[in-house]
């Protein structure tokens, strides 16, 4: 049978807790660029693998240091050093990555 | 050369193409912009000199190109992946008689009288502006720079590096090749093929009309499974909007992921989670340096995110985990490149951080 049709049944409890914990952070992520970039887009209009820059959305450097600036007073994460703030925003998802990793006790 | 020999010459040097996959079109007239207006799916706030990069849509709004259409002195000239020029003139036509009738507007086929050169790579900046002029090297992402000998340069690529594609009047394309390939000496630039680009385009999660293949579970992929929303805008007139906005109101709920196997399996493969078909595999290539299977894969949106755990196929009888990942795949040596300041020659006295970051 089709998944869609099932729903959340065919997910095993660590599926469901994982998609759960997935779905929240994608969508404050979505929020935050939303607001901090002032998109003209719905959240779901935003593809969790767009790339933030040159393709995809298409920010430039001003839309970067306000993105840095959402993560670390909206979600609390602060991204340290050039390479980690290139990595983490390399993609809406990338993002994510970076803010599940902080609430796990991961390093930002 | 070999297909990883070409991928390596991408990720690592100069590839010099013929894009003879391309096609191109201008489109000229005072009409030209009304026209444009109900083909795009994206608004076309451009600049002269600017590049707004879209889809091409079919009634069913199954992406059949992708769509560059490029603002110049006389007009605008649309270059597609995936349609033919003829193709491609029947869908502006179409969209002229259905939508703006009455414009003044000349749509013809380039294709004869010019030709497509490309080149990719960390250090394409340095040849094609040692070939073309120094103007080369201050050219934004996403723009068209009118050069010497009627040649056009515009700034883009889909392999995640530096990338150019070069429009040459026909009568001068065997020279500017020519000198493209004397200088990418210096580089150890090579000529690269069709597959090598789309392989590297695969590692960078750009679109490729060739990378998608058709589905047992999703009979028409869209833009919103294919994750290109970025490239279409749901309010606006132009083929395939009715199905793509139907689409968004009754959604799939499969979402196209990135993938990583350390299995090859045919295109098609089941995803699973147990016994649950909860995917298909869509393409799958050798990438060398993540020494794994990379691709796409359609998957059930609630599994589709990275990370996701418990997702297999079936290989040769033995189930292989199958790993969601973030695109892109690679830290590719364009990001930590600047013009001017990293030429090739310089290389061995520079440090990159490895393309795959484990």
């Amino acid at each position: 049978m089709n998944p869609t049709e099932l729903g959340d049944q065919i997910l095993s409890p660590e599926q469901r807790a994982y998609a759960s914990l997935y779905e929240k952070v994608l969508g404050e992520v979505r929020d935050l660029l939303i607001a901090a970039l002032n998109l003209n887009r719905t959240p779901d209009e935003i593809d969790p693998d767009t790339a933030l820059f040159g393709t995809g959305l298409a920010l430039d450097s001003l839309d970067a240091v306000e993105i840095v600036i959402g993560l670390e007073t909206q979600m609390g994460v602060k991204l340290e050093g050039q390479a980690q703030q290139r990595q983490a925003m390399r993609s809406v998802n990338a993002m994510v990555e970076v803010v599940m990793a902080h609430r796990a006790g991961g390093r930002s | 050369m070999s297909l990883q020999s070409e991928i390596e010459t991408v990720r690592q040097r100069v590839g010099i193409s013929s894009r003879n996959h391309l096609c191109l079109v201008s489109v000229r007239g005072t009409g030209a912009l009304a026209l444009l207006d109900v083909t795009s799916p994206v608004p076309l706030f451009l600049r002269e000199g600017q590049i707004r990069h879209t889809l091409l849509l079919d009634d069913g709004a199954r992406p059949v190109a992708d769509l560059q259409i490029a603002h110049v002195e006389d007009g605008y000239i649309l270059m597609a992946d995936g349609v033919s020029e003829s193709e491609l003139l029947q869908h502006l036509e179409t969209r002229r008689n259905l939508e703006v009738p009455d414009a003044q507007v000349v749509i013809e086929g380039i294709g004869e009288r010019f030709r497509v050169l490309g080149l990719d790579g960390p250090y394409a900046w340095e040849l094609a502006s040692g070939v073309l002029g120094p103007a080369v090297l201050g050219m934004p992402y996403l723009t068209v720079l009118q050069c010497e000998r009627g040649v056009m340069c515009l700034r883009g690529g889909k392999t995640g590096e530096y990338g150019y594609d070069i429009i040459v009047p026909a009568d001068k394309a065997a020279t500017v090749e020519s000198e493209l390939e004397a200088a990418g000496k210096a580089f150890d630039a090579g000529r690269i093929s069709l597959p090598a680009l789309d392989h590297c385009a695969l590692e960078n999660w750009h679109f490729s009309p060739r990378n998608v293949r058709p589905s047992r579970l999703v009979p028409v992929l869209t833009p919103i499974e294919l994750q290109l929303q970025w490239r279409v805008n749901f309010g606006r007139k132009y083929a395939g909007v009715a199905a793509l906005s139907r689409r968004r109101a009754e959604p799939s709920g499969y979402r196209v992921a990135c993938v990583t196997l350390s299995k090859c399996v045919p295109d098609g493969t089941l995803v699973l989670s147990g016994t649950q078909v909860v995917g298909e595999i869509q393409t799958l290539v050798f990438s060398q340096p993540r020494d794994e299977f990379i691709g796409t894969a359609l998957v059930y949106q609630k599994l589709a995110s990275p990370g996701s755990p418990g997702l297999s196929v079936v290989s040769e009888g033995e189930s292989v985990a199958l790993t969601v990942r973030t695109p892109p795949l690679l830290n590719n040596r364009s990001l930590f490149i600047t013009p001017h300041r990293n030429p090739y020659a310089n290389r061995i006295h520079e440090s990159f951080p490895p393309l795959v970051a484990r």
